[in-house]
């Protein structure tokens, strides 16, 4: 078998020359392939990530491809609004790419020029673009959201100027808390007296006092053993009586201290309801304190809006960004830098680990592109420079234009979006001016109790707004002159809001923004809310002046009816003070006795018998 | 089936050298470990058209390899992120890195260096391996089933007559 097989080795050699013509043919057939089947597939995989990316249908009409030079021409591309399937996002007539085809092969797409022409926003579309399993949902979350705001508002509303016995029966009222505090403290303090008050000396002690005193200082004293025992027993009554004293003393004292306390309190309480009055005032009234925010009342809810709109495209495009920071999250130590391709190699795909080279280029960079996006009132002219995900490769940050001169509504607009994460500290810078932009028929406010519309506007904006990481800064300001606005109130307030409102003709809006991106914080100003105030300020003063009265009323009469029950607390300390007093002045009268001696009486005795004798002894004389 | 089978049975049988066949065996088990778009699959297309190996040999143990790859390719991907990341390496790689070829290659591709390595580790010994086994299939299977009293039986009958000549396997079993 071997030597069969070696002669026919040697009949026909391992070289098979006419290999080479099929080979020729093989690789024209491939090439034919990959010519005939290439678009099919580009459609197909660009469909599948901005399907992936916008979160609804992205369609392609058809793609075309070019060799020489390498190009790639996109007609008819829709992509879905994911919030409203039946709308596009935007909708391009075609785009045309030249692509670098030898970096596309090496894994990077190169685009030098890309133009769009016919970009249209907010197109119809024939057919839901909505993903199956998002159906729906997105749209329900929104109308959601709005109903949650408008309730809010409606809340906030039914806060002003309330029903005054409501409000006092609701409202957490200083005076209530001090009303409390104070009985407390009286129960207290009056029970602590008592325990004192009893251990004061009574009636019937000071009457064994006075007896006692009586015995010891009255009568004469026989012996120098009787006046001994005498002050023996004198000083052990003044030394229990000046116990007694102490026990008065220090009850005096917390006499005095309970007293000042409830004075205090009392003092506190008949003060109380101007500060309750004073919460309640700043809450409920029209003043500076408390204005009603007609700005976040009436714009508050389409700002949100906004917010929530850009945000949802913001969450989808920033992981696109990749900033230096994450760049040098994904390198290895030494030299060499590290580009993840993807979230991690799939099957038979592997991912591209990059080195350092001279001329680096990032995986995707759009070199220039231009499109002309057609409005409802003109045409927008819109330029993007080195749109990347690696700005760190090409040290230039993305920018985007869009501006558009002589339009019929509005008549300007200048956009530019500044896109720049080369460094750890990314930040991206949104500007956006519009010149007379004529509205019509807006709606303000939907709510059932004060639907308003602005009729017609011509509005002048300039907003700002700028993203260094999460937190967010920037303005907006809006002017709006030859404004009318019309609308219904079901209330007496919402119909005088209204009233007021239709006599506006011009006004101004602005909109600070800061916090972080998740949470922005919106605070939004107008001189509507002057306007407002000075309209309302006569009509509201006189309102406000009776509410207030009967709020006031209201506070007093509380007020008036707890002492009334209360009268004991502010005469029962003072009352007692007196008894204590009594006791003090007569165990002083008793301290104040003294026990003469008994060498002093015997002196007194002599020198009145002396003077006795002496008497009767000038007697014989004269 | 049975006639891709018959043709197997042929081609093992025939007279072909078993070089042609382990050759066409080791350019499929390349072409089907490493990832298909590769340039390298190219210059082993031309191999496979212009050196004399068996093509039908060829599709079949490619069609087998590409299941070996779906096994396979994990830890081929894992070759080549260990080779390419390795420090000692690193020097070599930035220098290849900065030729145009190295890149359109896709060298730089964990799969493609990961694959192209193992498979290149793999070539001899699978050569060598499949011209020992289909040398000793013909020398010692084929040789003994030939002298077996059933397949001469076999052979004379009308049945197998009839069947050699609609399926010409009057040479692939002789």
């Amino acid at each position: 078998m071997s030597k069969d097989s070696g002669t026919t080795l040697k009949k026909q050699g391992m070289i098979r020359y006419s290999g080479i013509f099929s080979f020729a043919v093989v690789t024209l057939v491939l090439a034919a392939c990959f010519y005939f089947f290439a678009p099919w597939l580009v459609k197909a995989s660009i469909e599948s990530a901005g399907t992936k990316l916008a979160g609804a249908q992205v369609d392609i009409g058809s793609v075309d491809l070019s060799l020489f030079p390498g190009g790639i021409v996109l007609n008819g591309v829709e992509v879905t609004d994911a919030q409203n399937p039946m709308q596009n996002v935007f909708e391009v007539s075609r785009a045309n790419a030249s692509i670098d085809l030898i970096k596309l092969w090496m894994g990077q797409v190169i685009i030098d020029d890309l133009s769009v022409d016919a970009l249209q926003f907010g197109t119809p579309r024939t057919r839901s673009g909505a993903l199956a399993k998002d159906a729906g949902s997105n749209a329900d979350k929104q109308v959601e959201q709005e109903e949650r705001f408008l309730a809010e508002e409606l809340d906030q509303l039914s806060t002003v100027l309330p029903d005054t016995k409501d409000l006092l029966s609701r409202q957490p009222l200083i005076t209530e808390q001090l009303k409390t505090e104070l009985d407390e403290t009286y129960t207290k303090r009056k029970a602590e007296w008592k325990s004192i008050s009893s251990k004061l000396p009574d009636e019937q002690k000071f009457e064994y006092y006075k007896r006692e005193f009586k015995a010891l200082t009255e009568g004469d004293i026989s012996s120098l053993q009787d006046f001994t025992q005498r002050k023996q027993k004198f000083d052990a009554l003044k030394a229990e009586l000046e116990q007694d004293k102490s026990i008065v003393l220090f009850a005096k004292g917390q006499l005095d201290d309970s007293q000042s306390v409830i004075k205090k309190g009392i003092k506190d309480l008949r003060a109380a309801p101007q500060k309750d009055w004073e919460a309640i005032k700043s809450k409920y009234s029209f003043d500076e304190s408390g204005a009603l925010n007609i700005t976040g009342l009436l714009f508050g809810n389409q700002f949100a809006h906004y917010a929530e709109r850009a945000l949802y495209w913001y969450r989808k495009l920033a992981p696109l960004m990749q900033s230096e920071e994450d760049n040098l999250k994904g390198n290895m130590e030494g030299s060499v830098a590290v580009e993840k391709k993807g979230l991690g190699p799939q099957r038979g795909s592997g991912r591209f680990i990059r080195f350092l080279e001279a001329n680096p280029s990032p995986d995707f960079l759009i070199r220039k592109a231009t499109a002309s996006a057609v409005l409802s009132h003109g045409s927008l002219e819109v330029v993007a420079k080195d749109l990347t995900h690696q700005q760190y490769i090409t040290n230039k940050p993305s920018v985007l234009t869009a501006s558009g001169a002589a339009l019929k509504n509005p008549q300007t607009l200048d956009f530019s979006l500044n896109i720049d994460h080369r460094t750890a500290a990314p930040k991206d810078e949104i500007k956006l001016s519009i010149g007379k932009q004529a509205l019509a028929n807006t709606t303000l406010s939907d709510s059932k109790n004060m639907p308003l519309r602005m009729e017609q506007a011509s509005m002048d904006l300039n907003s700002t707004l700028i993203l260094k990481g999460e937190a967010l800064e920037g303005d907006v300001k809006a002017n709006f002159t030859q404004a009318k606005l019309v609308g219904e109130g079901e209330t007496t307030l919402a119909k005088e809001v209204v009233a007021m409102l239709s006599e506006v003709n011009s006004f101004s809006l602005s909109a600070d923004l800061g916090g972080e991106l998740g949470s922005p914080d919106i605070g939004l100003s107008s001189d509507l809310d002057a306007m407002l105030k000075n309209a309302f300020a006569s009509r509201l003063k006189k309102k406000q002046a009776e509410w207030e009265a009967k709020l006031k009323a209201g506070l007093d009469e509380k007020l008036k009816e707890y002492f009334a029950q209360n009268e004991e607390l502010a005469k029962y300390f003072s009352g007692q003070e007196s008894l204590v007093d009594t006791d003090l002045s007569q165990i002083d009268e008793l301290l104040s006795k003294q026990l003469a001696s008994y060498a002093d009486q015997h002196k007194e005795k002599a020198k009145s018998k002396a003077e006795s004798k002496l008497k009767d002894a000038l007697k014989g004389l004269f | 089936m049975l006639s891709q089978l018959i043709k197997l049975i042929k081609v093992l049988n025939a007279n072909e050298n078993p070089a042609q066949l382990a050759g066409a065996i080791v350019v499929a088990m390349v072409m089907a470990l490493t990832p298909f778009w590769s340039l390298h699959n190219l210059v082993l297309v031309f191999v496979l058209c212009v050196l004399r190996l068996n093509i039908f040999i060829f599709f079949l143990a490619f069609a087998l390899w590409s299941g070996v790859a779906w096994v396979v390719d994990p830890y081929s991907a894992a070759i080549g992120e260990s080779l390419l990341l390795s420090d000692s390496l690193n020097s070599i790689w930035t220098a290849l890195y900065q030729s145009d070829f190295w890149r359109l290659a896709h060298f730089n591709n964990t799969l493609t260096l990961g694959s192209f390595v193992l498979s290149t580790i793999l070539l001899a010994p699978i050569y060598f391996l499949s011209y020992w086994l289909v040398s000793r299939y013909r020398e010692t299977i084929l040789a003994w089933i030939n002298r077996t009293h059933l397949m001469k039986g076999l052979k004379a009958s009308k049945w197998y007559q009839r069947f050699a000549k609609v399926y010409d396997v009057s040479e692939a079993v002789q």
